[in-house]
Parts: structure tokens; C-alpha cells; sequence
């Protein structure tokens, strides 16, 4: 096979004014050949997206050269055909998007490539019903899916005739449906023959390339199959990554179900068991599996509407006719596709936005156009989905503080809250109150909003989207917080387009769809019933579909499993009915 | 209506795909329409002039099948203003034979001449502003962009690049309502740690107070989004070819030039007498 990507001895370091060079890539060395899917993983910071840059001519090496195809990123003449053999595809589809109408964004790059009218109307034409949105072609990019929005970024590549692309965190900000319109374009890449390379937080995505590039530091540690880095529990720990769940699930099972060996997918969990000829029933778990909340309502609405600029031509409704309520000191689970109103209705619970019909009741307040909103506001903490969007202080210090100030507390009153907050998530008030927000890392950027907002004291605590774009190891971290705020009395609504997540967090999930309710249940009762959730552009968590595959192959284990304790849970229990029959 | 909804009041930029005669006009037509429309109801000072003017835009709202209540809210927001300037004008003038005086009240003197003035702004100002709304309702920022391209190409003999200066339209159309998202989000979780955004009863002064903060992280947002973007360009070969190509043919078709005729001597002739 013909190399696609030459890497050789690459080297790279980020200037930063006023500290030391921040070095991204240290001597990094390998090939990839055309046709080949690898993926490339690593913590936050590790130099992913340095490398990726690299490969799409975007930067040049300082040390060391990259051939693309054969040809020098160095020389200058080459970067025009870099540019247009190799494509990529960012985490944030809006700012990729540069015309107003789908049709004309993805004519740009054909544009740029000088070619002929009806060329590039062929090509935009053939790259739209590759990815599936020719019939929306005159639409405003900002009236997609997040999803679709990924598939016009894509076609704006594919029109280009590419060789190779990058999927640089594509999937990160996608609802579960639109992380498997991505993962389904990548399959027709392979089939077409172009190079795929994609870079993801999801260690199930990961698996599914041929081959995986581990970074830690811009150092190369790892370049072989994901067999061989996930079975290698040193290394994945060196490289800061999480088993596949998949994986590891698979990997305490196997006591039980020995055919299994080391599966990393789904697909190949499924081939690897062997189906029962005799079907092996499980007792029902036990209730203390599942948490359990029968406390006082704290959030109660009743028939919330909400529609945005009311009035205008560009009216669109939000929120119809929401009616549920939530227990106090539970975590709360909120779903939905991209679109479908959790984000707006987030924002209502701490008066961000009123009901424009309804009602809605949040602790002691009734939300309406005369609540005293700072009040609610202190009550209601909220930590929103980007955490770009919501520091905006310069130093971490300050921007704790922010709140506190406001409230006209002083001296050495505010500096033991600001302290406070900071240990409650885990940061080391010395090393980091005097830190430049803007130059934190994602996860660490996270802690100091999430701390923000603890700094006041909430009694109920509401999070958007809040470990989308972590890597596994920081994401782990949050999680852990959440739980303990929880314990210590807090009641936490979480909005996620991660099951996972959910599965470990909540007690109760709401799944609401183009703006109403679809269904508030027990968390184990909502995430394992498959088929809601498909029609609602979900998935279920992983144990849940393993659970599914199982009772497929006559393993008739409990069908309310969403997370793995319970589903080893169930296994064990199995051993105490045979220990009885013996 | 929302305090955190900052794109609402803008009636820049709604576009409105109907499918009238206007919509379907040639992009460069409608382009140059308005324009000299513009600049006709700018420039003429008499008052029936302006009027023929309204009623001409009154009736492309008809045709283009825009409903006027869309633009009511565009209307009503200066009008206020709008009123206290043209109670200025009252006063604008001394009394003398040609002039009669209607109104006095010490050395304030309102007259015919004064309530013409007055009548002039009023009208001029909502002549206007249905005008500008017309164009954004019925001009779709790829027609903008595609008519402008082909109406700016004959200064690429003049040695300027008119496709770095389309493109420069083009991103800034894109970014108008990025940075009202930006400021939204700002503001909101300013608000939502304890600032008075969306409070009642504030002065003045407490609300340029709120305002202040959110300017510099929106600046430094819009930067960044702005590094994203210029890399997503860059990545799609953008500056690749001397000769960018174009997704769209424009055709100049009869209608358009008759529309284009018709509407310059309109123009014309609302300037001269």
C-alpha cells in the first residue's frame, strides 16, 4: 500500500507570550497508508489536535518533516493540494459553517479550488446526496442538528475529492443520534477508499478504527490495535484513557460466559457469545440497586410553555406543556435530542427565562415575571454547557469570587469561601487562584465553573451538558463530585446527551422530544427501554445493550440494567442459586 | 419577551423565502433597486416626493407578499424618538409673510414651514426603515453575497481583490448573530451569579453598569471563534487559487431589466424635481 502521511520526527511547541513554549509534539515518528482507519487517542492536552493539524497542513513541523501523499507540508507550493487532499471535520460544527445556505457553504471549497461553475455544482450536488442533506440544500446551517450540521461540515470536504480525513472531536457535542450519523459516514468513507483518521474522548469510538495512536505529553506511546493498548491495563493507565466499557464489562462476565475474549465492540460481544440451547433465567435485583427518591417535590411544573422570539416571523416553540416534578435531593436526569428544549427548560429553573404559560414552582419560588430573580438565582446554581462562554474573569480567583463580591462579602470572609469551593472540586487554591482562566484546559476550565457557582451555595445545582468534550479520566472526576454534592444534601438536574453518565448519576430521567415531555420514569425504567429511546433519537447505555444482546442468546438476565454493577450484580446472584441447588 | 433574547429587536437579516416576483428578480436588480431607492428618499426634500416614495414600497411589500405587521415592531421601537425629532423641526423656523405663524409661546414659534420640516422627517424616517425592511425580507444574504460578487467584479481591474471584500461581507453577515449569541451567554451567567441582568426598575446608570462586563469576554470569545473559523477556511483551501470559482450563475433577464429601469428613473426623477 501506497504511504498516505510520512511522519517523521516531528517536533512542535506552542508559544506562549510571557511562560515557557508549551512543547505539543516531542519527536513524534510513524506512517499511515491510504485506505487505513486509525484512530488517535490521549488526554485532554496530550497534542491530539496539534498532530492532526499537522497532518492537514494547517501547521508546520518546527522539527522533522511530514510528507502528505509525498508531498513536503514545509514547501509552501504543496499546502494548496495538502489542503485539498486532506479534509477535516472540528468539534464545533457552527464555526466551520461560512456561507448562509447549506448548498453554499459546502460550494466554498470547490470555490477556493478555482473550478468551473457547473463542476463545482456537480460536486456540491453529488457531496450533499453523499451525506444525505441534498433535500435540505437551502436551509441556514443554524437551523440543523448538530448532527446534521457534522454531515454538511463533511460534505464540505468531500466536494473538495479528498484523500484522507480527520475527524478532529466531532462526536463531542453530538446527541447520541447524531454521533451515529457521524460514525455511519465513516463507514461509507471506507467503503469509497479514503483514508479516515478521527480523534475521540470515546474509547468505544476508538475501537472501532484498525489502528490507534496513543499520545501522552506529544509523546508517541502506543501505535497498534486497540486489542493491544486495551488489554495492556499499564498502558492505558499511563496514557490517562478508560477501558472500553464494552471491554472491561466483558472482561468481569467472562467468570460466567467463558467464550468471551476480550471483545471491544458491541459487534464483536455479540459474535463471541454463544447462543444457550437452554435459557438461563436470573432472579430479579434486588431494590438496593436502584436509588429510590420519595422526598417533597423542589421543581413542579405544570403545563410550562415557552416559545422563543415571540411575535416575530422567526418564532419557534420551545417548550410545550411540560408537566413533571422532581424530588428533592435527587439527581435528576434530563435527555433529549439536540433541539428538543432541555437547555431552555434548564434555564427556566433558575429564572433565566419565565413560563410564557404555565406554572412552574422552584423551592420557595414561584417563577413568574415578578419573582425576585436574584434570589431564585442564588438558589438555583446554574453551570452551563461551555464553559468558555461562562468565565470571564481573568484569574481563577476572581472569578470564584465574582458572586461572593456581589453579594458584598469582603476579606477574609470571601477568601475561606473561595477556598472552600475550590476543595469541594478539587482544586489546590495556592497553585491555581492566581491562574489565567483563559489559558486552563477544558476539565480544569469545567472545575473552576463549577466552583463559581458553589461558591454561592445552591440548594439545587443545574448542570448543562457538564462532561461533554472531558477526557475519560476528568470526566471520572466530575462525576465523583456530583455524586458527593449530592450525598451532602444537594439536589443536582443534569442535562446530558451521555447515557453513561446518567446511568451511574440519576435516580429519575425526564426524556423530552421537540419540546414536551415524552416520559419521566425511574432512571433503570427509562434507559433500558430500547425502543423509546431509539424513537427518540437515543440509545441506551452499554450495559443496558449488553443486557439486550444477552436475553437475545437465551442469557435471560433482568431487562432494568443500565449500569455494570448491576448487571455483575445479577450474575452473582445466579451463583447463590446453584450454591442453593447443590 | 425575554431580557436575554439580543437578536429579537433586529429586523436586519430576516429573511423571509417567499416566493413572489420580487424574490425571483435577478440579485443584482434588487441590489441596485434599493440602493438607488436609498439614496433618492435620502437626498429629495419634498415632502410628496417622500410620500410617492412610501406608497411605491408600500406596494413592493404587496407584491414581494411581505405582511406588514412584520415590520411594525422595526417601527415602533424609534418611533419615539423619531416623534421628539420631528417636534424639533416645528420650531425650526422664524415667521415671515411667506411663512404664517400658527403657534406661539415666547420666542418659541411653531409654522407651516416648521410642521412641513417635521412631517418631512417623520416620513422620510419611515420610508426608510420599510425600505431597509423590504430589502432584508426579500434579499437573502446569497442573493447579497452572489449579486454583490458579480456587481463588484469590474474592480478587480483596478488591481482590487473584490472577492477578499465579498468575503469579508460574507463572514461579517455570518458573525452579526454569533456575537449576539456570545453576549447572550455571557450575560446569562452573569445573571445566573447574582448580576442585575434582566432585573426591573434600573436607572441608567445600573444598566450601562451590567452592560460593561460582558464587552471584554465577548471580544475575547469572538476572537477565538473568529481563530476557528479562519482555521475551518484554511482547511477548505480557501486563498488556494488566484481565480475564485463561483456556485451560482447569475442571469440577467428582461423583467430585471425593465424592474432595474423602471425603479432608476423613479428614482431619478423623486431626486430632481
Amino acid at each position: 500500500m501506497d504511504v498516505m502521511f510520512d511522519v517523521n520526527h516531528v517536533s512542535f511547541a506552542h508559544q506562549n507570550p510571557g511562560s515557557l513554549p508549551h512543547r505539543a509534539l516531542r519527536d513524534v515518528c510513524f506512517e499511515i497508508h491510504h485506505g487505513e482507519y486509525v484512530s488517535i487517542v490521549g488526554a485532554n492536552g496530550s497534542g491530539k489536535s496539534t498532530l492532526a493539524r499537522h497532518l492537514s497542513g494547517l501547521l508546520i513541523p518546527q522539527q522533522g518533516l511530514i510528507l502528505v501523499n509525498g508531498l513536503n507540508s514545509k514547501d509552501k507550493v504543496n499546502l494548496n493540494t495538502i489542503h485539498q487532499q486532506v479534509g477535516m471535520v472540528f468539534q464545533h460544527p457552527q464555526e466551520q459553517m461560512i456561507a448562509s445556505t447549506i448548498e453554499e457553504d459546502v460550494a466554498f471549497g470547490p470555490e477556493n479550488l478555482g473550478l468551473s461553475t457547473p463542476e463545482i455544482q456537480e460536486r456540491v450536488k453529488k457531496a450533499l446526496l453523499d451525506v444525505d442533506m441534498w433535500d435540505q440544500r437551502t436551509r441556514a446551517p443554524q437551523h440543523l442538528s448538530a448532527g446534521q450540521m457534522q454531515r454538511v461540515a463533511l460534505a464540505g470536504i468531500l466536494a473538495m475529492k479528498p484523500k484522507c480525513v480527520i475527524f478532529d472531536e466531532t462526536t463531542a457535542m453530538l446527541d447520541p443520534a447524531g454521533r451515529m450519523e457521524v460514525l455511519e459516514s465513516i463507514k461509507q468513507l471506507r467503503n469509497q477508499g479514503i483514508t479516515v483518521i478521527t480523534i475521540s474522548h470515546f474509547m468505544e469510538e476508538a475501537c472501532l478504527a484498525d489502528r490507534i495512536l496513543g499520545l501522552a505529553k506529544g509523546k508517541l506511546l502506543f501505535d497498534g490495535t486497540p486489542k493491544e493498548l486495551f488489554t495492556n491495563s499499564k498502558l492505558v493507565q499511563t496514557l490517562n484513557l478508560d477501558k472500553p466499557r464494552i471491554f472491561s464489562f466483558a472482561q468481569q462476565l467472562s467468570k460466567w460466559i467463558p467464550s468471551l475474549n476480550d471483545p471491544m465492540t458491541l459487534e464483536e460481544f455479540d459474535n463471541q457469545i454463544i447462543p444457550l440451547n437452554n435459557p438461563i433465567f436470573f432472579r430479579n435485583l434486588d431494590s438496593k440497586y436502584f436509588s429510590r427518591n420519595n422526598a417533597n417535590p423542589i421543581v413542579e411544573s405544570q403545563n410550562l410553555t415557552f416559545t422563543y422570539m415571540q411575535d416575530t416571523p422567526l418564532a419557534h416553540m420551545a417548550l410545550e406543556d411540560i408537566t413533571f416534578s422532581i424530588p428533592e435531593g435527587s439527581i435528576h436526569g434530563l435527555i433529549g435530542a439536540t433541539g428538543s428544549g432541555k437547555s431552555t427548560l434548564i434555564q427556566h429553573f433558575n429564572g433565566l427565562y419565565f413560563p410564557q404559560k404555565g406554572t412552574l414552582q422552584v423551592g420557595p419560588f414561584q417563577v413568574n415575571r415578578e419573582t425576585d430573580f436574584l434570589a431564585l438565582r442564588r438558589y438555583a446554581g446554574i453551570v452551563f454547557q461551555n464553559p468558555n462562554y461562562q468565565l470571564f474573569e481573568q484569574y481563577v480567583g476572581d472569578e470564584i469570587a465574582y458572586g461572593l463580591r456581589l453579594l458584598g462579602i469582603k476579606g477574609p470572609e470571601l477568601r475561606q469561601r473561595v477556598m472552600d469551593a475550590m476543595n469541594i472540586v478539587g482544586m489546590d487554591f495556592e497553585s491555581f487562584k492566581d491562574r489565567m482562566t483563559f489559558a486552563l484546559s477544558g476539565g480544569e476550565k469545567r472545575k473552576v465553573a463549577l466552583a463559581s457557582t458553589l461558591a454561592l451555595n445552591p440548594t439545587l445545582l443545574l448542570l448543562d451538558e457538564p462532561t461533554a468534550g472531558l477526557d475519560p479520566v476528568a470526566r471520572n472526576e466530575i462525576l465523583n463530585q456530583m455524586k458527593t454534592l449530592n450525598k451532602n444534601g444537594k439536589t443536582l438536574i443534569v442535562s446530558s446527551h451521555q447515557m453513561e453518565d446518567l446511568a451511574l448519576l440519576t435516580d429519575h430521567v425526564t426524556l423530552l422530544s421537540e419540546g414536551q415531555v415524552v416520559a419521566s420514569q425511574p432512571s433503570e425504567q427509562l434507559l433500558s427501554n430500547h425502543k423509546l429511546l431509539e424513537d427518540n433519537k437515543m440509545t441506551a447505555p452499554i450495559a443496558a445493550q449488553m443486557v439486550k444482546i444477552l436475553r437475545q442468546k437465551n442469557w435471560m438476565v433482568p431487562e432494568n440494567i443500565i449500569i455494570s454493577q448491576q448487571l455483575i450484580a445479577a450474575f452473582e446472584q445466579l451463583d447463590e442459586v446453584k450454591d442453593v441447588r447443590v | 419577551m425575554s431580557a436575554f433574547e439580543f437578536s429579537q429587536n433586529l429586523s436586519f437579516g430576516q429573511y423571509l423565502p417567499l416566493d413572489s416576483w420580487i424574490h425571483r428578480l435577478d440579485a443584482r436588480a434588487r441590489i441596485v433597486g434599493y440602493v438607488s431607492l436609498l439614496m433618492a428618499i435620502t437626498f429629495t426634500s419634498h415632502f410628496f416626493m417622500i410620500l410617492s416614495g412610501l406608497i411605491l414600497i408600500l406596494l413592493g411589500f404587496q407584491i414581494s407578499k411581505v405582511p406588514l405587521k412584520y415590520v411594525a415592531r422595526s417601527i415602533k421601537t424609534p418611533l419615539i424618538f423619531l416623534a421628539i425629532i420631528a417636534f424639533l423641526q416645528f420650531f425650526r423656523f422664524a415667521p415671515d409673510p411667506t411663512n404664517q405663524l400658527i403657534f406661539a409661546l415666547g420666542p418659541f414659534t411653531i409654522t407651516i414651514n416648521g410642521l412641513i420640516a417635521g412631517a418631512v422627517v417623520m416620513v422620510r424616517f419611515i420610508t426608510l426603515i420599510l425600505l431597509i425592511s423590504l430589502a432584508s425580507y426579500s434579499l437573502s444574504s446569497s442573493d447579497m453575497i452572489y449579486g454583490l460578487q458579480s456587481l463588484f467584479k469590474p474592480l478587480n481591474w483596478l488591481g482590487i481583490h473584490s472577492e477578499d471584500l465579498i468575503l469579508v461581507i460574507q463572514v461579517t453577515l455570518h458573525y452579526i448573530p454569533m456575537l449576539g449569541q456570545a453576549t447572550e451567554q455571557i450575560a446569562k451567567a452573569q445573571a445566573s451569579r447574582g448580576a442585575n441582568w434582566g432585573i426591573k426598575k434600573q436607572n441608567i446608570v445600573q444598566r450601562v453598569k451590567t452592560i460593561y462586563p460582558v464587552i471584554i469576554p465577548m471580544f475575547l470569545i469572538s476572537l477565538q471563534r473568529a481563530e476557528n473559523m479562519a482555521l475551518a477556511m484554511d482547511a477548505r483551501g480557501y486563498g488556494s487559487s488566484s481565480q475564485r470559482g463561483s456556485y451560482r450563475h447569475l442571469e440577467f433577464k428582461k423583467k430585471d431589466g425593465l424592474f432595474l429601469i423602471a425603479v432608476l428613473i423613479f428614482s431619478l426623477v423623486i431626486v430632481i424635481l
